[in-house]
């Protein structure tokens, strides 16, 4: 059947036909004038995810590039202060051998005490050394120069010494997130890249069939270990030992009498602390009561720190006080033990920064992408839209026309 | 024998009837543009014709015509297309309303490429990130501050806005309620004049006309349907009720529902619900109901889970002045007191606690084995509804029990927070009569709450905690920062940072510490320059804290978006289709009931033609009896 048409009927369809074509024309004109394929969610939901995705991947890559930047200035300043103490270091040694030769007098080795006090406080400075308004080796200390030095007078020569440094940071390490759940060390604490040769702490007191008391827990260079009542000396020995630490515990027996020692595998400073309100490590004659690390160990027990200006203050003493034998033994083995372990430092340091490198070139491929595909689902297709559009306001044009022609024609245009 | 006037008689009846042809041509012309308006159609027959059969009719042949007359003047209407129209455009006022106001919800959360909450919680984690690469440094928590502040300002603003939107939604439907009404009222009073015409034997078409278009624009507010059987009761029903009946209205009315925020509620006269099935009412009470009112959810569950757990890490941590304890964003618990009891029924005596969180005293790994037996008891899901049980065996481990927690109906989530401690966290209750974010029941019959994860104190219904008992805090045996009471409503609207974050800096905890005394919480720094804390704030980014969808805060919103860009989407199609549907109809109501003017130019001409000639008929006629008089004379 036709249908029969009606004025109304045409006018309608016209407009509706116009109607949907102005909006596909302001869509395209959209699309045009943002650049923009999606400009809301219902333009293309799956699309939209997409993008979100990659827009959120984006800065994170961007931040974390960013950080490993940041961590990089901080490791090549760590780099530079190490090789200046290398150099330091090495001459020390070359002042060691000098001082052990027998053909130097009394008065060339007091002169050349002199040149080692100069540079133990250069080496002290660069130890003390700051990046961005904190020490770079104090842990993650930040108020005071972790390491702190005394002075003392020599009596028969009236000149100032560096008498003792002590530690003053903390044993944490500094860690950065350089990518989703990958954190580096970027600076190693002070008390173990300026520690030469192995901590040993020999407590006094004897604890011959001691038995803890409750359960608690001690921390063992930032590892937590639960001692459970009724641990006696060995178990905990045991555990410390079994803690996979660079420490080891040790029961001393003499004359029937029990001793407690600790001392380290590898040259730094042992954390100590009693933890959960339990008393062990004290009980043991390890550590102070209410004191924290470090330094926090108890005055009877006897500690052999062996920090690098431990092993160089005594070189200097023993160089003051002419023992030949000391200098060419101790003092030589100290200074190797500290260049030894100052030369792994840097070493982990290079690979740290290697590893950063690695990170940052995986990034910044990733950035390059993520932008690629970013742009890919977002934005217009230019050329395509162009044509589309050429092709609505041709039939725009066409539909107008025809309207034009069409609308006002009635029989009364023939009628007198 | 013919009468000598037949002739002028047969011409007076083509006169009248071919002027009320001109007439009704007039009358539809002049209507063309008006809306509703059907054609209408003289439709003419002959009068009865000379002579009857009957033994004293006269002796001529026969039958004789007798002119013509108007039969009735009809509309040219299909009803059955109008019953499709108002079917269908139900469909699209449903439709068209959705998309109206999920466009306006897009726009709100101002997706993809401009700042938008989900950008700036970007952000925020990134400052974390930052500061933990440079803890001392101030200008980081500077930044740190200003990020989040942006962050609580954006999810305020955007909480608002989506606020506002359902109430303006509500007030749309109040208005609406009173369209129906107002609409019902004229077709009752219309239906009583169309009865009364009807009987004077008119044919009443205009007044059809206007019915009819009320009927449309009621169609398109709520789903009706017309029954037109019974000849004196034209009848409109909702769904299965009727809303008009002849001249009777039965209105519908908006009141308040205290369960659903105090929102209007369409109800009959005698307090039952009105069943919508389509139309712009059925629209806006789905987009309030639905839509709306879940974006707010989503929205108050990312603000209180984000306070939440940045909150617990950030009390773990110290800042640059060595406070510690402090909470990064603001919390505000709708419980009046510290023990978290509450008033849930408002009658001015506490009558339950309102607990968001707890969280165990042991250190747990999810490889733990529970090593005893037992089934936890979580209350009903559904008002006066089943327990929700579950059952643990003694080689279960720890993760096993938390995903079943976390796939049942339990009110609660399960998670080992960052210290390995079983956090319990209260959800949004499917059932709208539950308080939202409030644990209501933790019970186990065996040792796994109890001695394993340490969060109650006895097992067995002795040691249960129910929130509708006051008091009931203390059932769990752990310190007090353990527990999170329940936070006030539209957490989205006040999220906000802390005041002693504001008011200084150092007191961001950037750095961690360590527990000397062993109660849980570390009292003794790291060190100041430490950023360890800040570093596990930051990886709250990935963690899904958003436990209830298994996803993090990100990919939350990521899924909301996604969500409503969908919903968007199909909205559009879905009017798209239904728009196209009603133009169609409308087009063929247009192609039968519309004026065609050539069609009732040439009928006019016609009609025109026909009473010239009617005209001239009388004139012969009266010619013919003149020249009989004149014969006479």
């Amino acid at each position: 059947m036709n249908p029969r048409v009606t004025q109304s009927f045409i006018v309608n369809d016209f407009n509706v036909n116009l109607k949907s074509r102005m909006n596909e024309l302001q869509k395209t004109q959209n699309k045009l004038a943002s650049g923009y394929r999606i400009n809301l969610p219902s333009d293309d939901p799956v699309g939209t995810i997409l993008y979100m995705d990659y827009e959120h991947r984006l800065k994170e890559v961007q931040t974390y590039q960013r950080i490993i930047e940041d961590g990089k200035a901080r490791l090549n300043m760590i780099d530079s202060s190490l090789e200046s103490a290398t150099t330091i270091i090495q001459r020390l040694r070359e002042l060691a051998i000098q001082g052990a030769n027998g053909t130097y007098t009394k008065e060339d080795r007091e002169k050349m005490a002199v040149e080692v006090d100069q540079l133990l406080r250069e080496l002290l400075n660069i130890a003390n050394m700051y990046y961005k308004d904190t020490p770079l080796f104090g842990g993650t200390t930040i108020s005071d120069k972790p390491f702190k030095p005394q002075f003392k007078v020599d009596e028969n020569t009236g000149i100032e010494y560096l008498e003792n440094v002590r530690y003053m940071g903390n044993n944490q390490a500094r860690i950065l997130e350089v990518d989703r759940g990958e954190r580096v060390d970027v600076t190693p604490p002070g008390n173990q890249i300026f520690w030469a040769e192995n901590m040993e702490i020999y407590s006094t007191l004897n604890v011959s069939g001691y038995v803890a008391q409750k359960d608690s827990k001690i921390l063992v260079d930032g590892v937590e270990i639960a001692i459970n009542a009724g641990d006696n000396l060995e178990v905990i020995a045991n555990k410390i030992n079994d803690a996979g630490l660079a420490v080891k515990a040790s029961i001393q027996t003499q004359e029937g009498q029990s001793y407690f020692a600790l001392e380290t595998t590898s040259p730094h400073q042992i954390s100590l602390l009693d933890l959960d309100g339990g008393t062990v490590l004290q009980d043991l004659g390890i550590i102070d009561h209410g004191m924290y690390p470090p330094n926090n160990y108890s005055p009877a027990a006897r500690v052999f720190t062996g920090s690098v200006f431990d092993v160089m203050i005594n070189f200097r003493k023993a160089l003051l006080s002419d023992n030949v034998f000391q200098i060419g033994g101790r003092a030589v083995v100290g200074i190797d033990n500290s260049l030894g372990n100052l030369l792994k430092y840097r070493a982990h340091m290079g690979a740290v920064t290697a590893r950063l490198d690695n990170i940052f070139n995986r990034l910044t491929s990733d950035n390059v992408y993520l932008e690629d595909a970013k742009q890919n689902t977002i934005g217009t297709d230019i050329a395509k839209a162009m044509m589309d559009l050429k092709a609505l306001e041709f039939s725009h044009d066409v539909a107008l026309n025809v309207g034009a022609r069409i609308l006002p024609r009635t029989l009364l245009d023939f009628l007198r | 024998m013919l009468s000598t006037f037949h002739g002028i008689e047969t011409g007076k009846k083509g006169l009248m009837s071919n002027n009320m042809g001109i007439q009704t041509t007039g009358h539809n012309l002049s209507n063309v543009e008006t809306e509703g308006y059907s054609r209408q159609k003289v439709n003419l027959s002959t009068t009865i014709p000379l002579y009857e059969p009957s033994a004293n009719r006269v002796e001529v042949p026969g039958q004789i015509g007798t002119g013509v007359q108007v039969e009735d003047i009809q509309r040219v209407r299909d009803q059955a297309i109008d019953d499709r129209i108002n079917y269908e455009k139900g469909g699209l006022g449903y439709w068209e309303t959705k998309q109206k106001f999920l466009h306006q919800l897009e726009t709100i959360f101002n997706e993809p490429d401009k700042p938008n909450l989900r950008t700036v919680l970007d952000d925020f984690w990134e400052s974390w990130q930052k500061l933990a690469a440079d803890p001392t440094e101030q200008a980081s928590r500077l930044e740190l501050i200003q990020r989040a502040e942006l962050l609580a300002k954006t999810m305020n603003h955007t909480y608002n806005s989506v606020y506002d939107l359902r109430q303006n939604v509500n007030l749309l439907i109040e208005q609406k309620i009173a369209e129906i009404n107002h609409i019902a009222r004229e077709i009752a009073t219309l239906n009583i004049q169309i009865v009364k015409s009807e009987a004077m034997g008119d044919k009443p078409n205009d007044l059809y006309d206007k019915r009819d278009l009320l009927a449309d624009r009621l169609s398109k507010i709520v789903d009706i349907r017309i029954e037109r059987n019974n000849k004196h009761e034209l009848i409109v029903y909702i769904g299965t009720e009727n809303l008009v009946q002849g001249g009777k209205v039965h209105e519908v009315r908006g009141v308040g529902e205290p369960e659903n925020d105090g929102l209007t509620a369409v109800l009959w006269d005698d307090g039952r619900q009105v069943k919508l099935g389509a139309g712009e009412l059925a629209g806006l009470m789905d987009v309030r109901d639905n839509d709306l009112r879940k974006a707010l959810q989503n929205l108050n569950s990312l603000a209180v889970n984000i306070t939440d757990t940045t909150n617990e890490v950030h009390r773990d941590g110290f800042g640059l002045n060595l406070t510690t304890n402090n909470n990064f964003f603001k919390e505000i618990p709708l419980s009046p007191v510290a023990n978290g009891d509450y008033d849930f029924n408002n009658d001015g005596i506490f009558d339950g606690v309102a607990i968001f969180r707890v969280s165990g005293t042991e250190r747990l790994d999810e490889h733990t084995v529970i090593g005893s037996s037992g089934f936890l008891n979580f209350g009903p899901s559904r008002f006066n509804g089943q327990d929700v049980l579950i059952q643990y065996q003694a080689t279960d481990k720890v993760k096993d029990v938390i995903e079943r927690i976390n796939q049942s109906d339990a009110g609660v989530v399960a998670y080992l927070n960052h210290k390995g401690q079983l956090s319990l966290k209260a959800k949004i209750p499917e059932d709208r009569r539950f308080p939202q974010f409030v644990i209501r029941h933790i019970e186990d019959s065996g040792n796994f709450l109890v001695g394993v994860a340490g969060i109650l104190s006895e097992s067995g219904a002795n040691g249960a905690f129910d929130y509708r008992t006051p008091g009931n805090i203390t059932k769990f045996n752990v310190p007090a920062e353990n527990v999170a009471l329940t936070f006030q409503k539209n957490q989205g609207a006040w999220f906000g940072l802390d005041e002693k974050i504001l008011a200084n800096p150092d007191s961001i905890a950037a750095a961690a510490g360590i527990d000397t005394n062993g109660d849980g919480d570390p009292d003794r720094i790291n060190g100041l320059g430490d950023n360890r804390n800040a570093l596990q704030i930051a990886e709250l980014r990935h963690r899904k804290i958003m436990i209830e969808e298994r996803s993090s805060a990100s990919d939350f919103i990521k899924a909301m978006i996604g969500d409503f860009g969908t919903r968007s989407e199909a909205a559009i199609v879905n009017m798209d289709k239904n728009k196209a549907v009603v133009d169609s109809l409308e087009n063929l109501r247009k192609q039968i009931s519309g004026v065609n003017v050539d069609e009732e130019l040439s009928k006019m001409i016609m009609y025109q033609h026909g009473y010239n000639a009617s005209a001239r008929l009388v004139s012969v006629i009266d010619r013919m009896i003149e020249t009989l008089i004149r014969m006479g004379a």
